[in-house]
């Protein structure tokens, strides 16, 4: 019997968070990320909070070519045109998944500072069903799974 | 650093963050906090003032996140 691959995250205040490496070679940069487990997102987006953490100046990314849409309206996010290599761990190794671009939620320039800092503080690195699409995913009160 | 020392000091920040949230709700509400070997190094009020901190340390050795009690709900 061949025994499944099984990558842990935790839940912590009710939302399912797996780490992951986040790799941009053509910008060396290596930089464990935090994402939030979101079977409801389409796609995988790391936060302007982070890019910046990371040493990533976000004004000179360019746009995404798609809106984006939220709770608050349609935006414009920015992406990261370089190949990022997301890397998991498992129960038993590690298991890389490659894209050749990614998404950068950034904060549209118009807003004010204060209205700047609340969306930084609750807009999180998110894993939708662009990466979750290879995994089973199962999450539990405390503990989320990706199975492969 | 090797890959598994990265994925090794993640989890112990993660887990620490859970198994503190309570405390650190009641501790540094409305703060963002800097957490480095299972402790909080620094706390600021807003994202800008952590990031002098932050940009004086390793970014794999540490986990930014900001603290609320408020009960928001939030929908991604």
């Amino acid at each position: 019997m061949v025994q499944a691959f099984k990558f842990k995250g935790l839940v912590i205040d009710r939302q399912p968070r797996i780490s992951a490496l986040f790799e941009v070679r053509a910008y060396k940069i290596r930089s464990m990320v935090n994402f939030l487990v979101d079977t409801g997102a389409r796609a995988s987006a790391i936060t302007e909070k982070e890019a910046t953490i990371m040493g990533i100046d976000c004004s000179s990314l360019p746009f995404f070519k798609y809106k984006s849409v939220g709770f608050g309206g349609f935006y414009r996010n920015r992406i990261i045109n370089r190949q990022v290599i997301l890397t998991f761990k498992s129960n038993k190794d590690f298991h890389q998944i490659k894209r050749s671009s990614f998404m950068v939620t950034c904060i549209p320039p118009k807003v004010s500072g204060e209205e700047r800092e609340k969306l930084i503080r609750y807009i999180p690195n998110v894993l939708g069903m662009d990466i979750l699409k290879e995994f089973k995913t199962c999450v539990t009160k405390n503990q989320v799974e990706l199975i492969l | 650093m090797e890959r598994a020392e990265l994925f090794k000091i993640s989890r112990r920040n993660v887990e620490w963050l859970k198994e503190n949230y309570e405390s650190l709700k009641r501790e540094y509400d409305k703060l963002w906090i800097m957490i480095q070997d299972r402790k909080v190094v620094r706390s600021a009020s807003t994202f800008d003032e952590i990031m002098k901190t932050v940009r004086k340390h390793d970014p794999n050795k540490i986990l930014v996140e900001y603290i609320t009690s408020e009960p928001i709900a939030m929908f991604f």
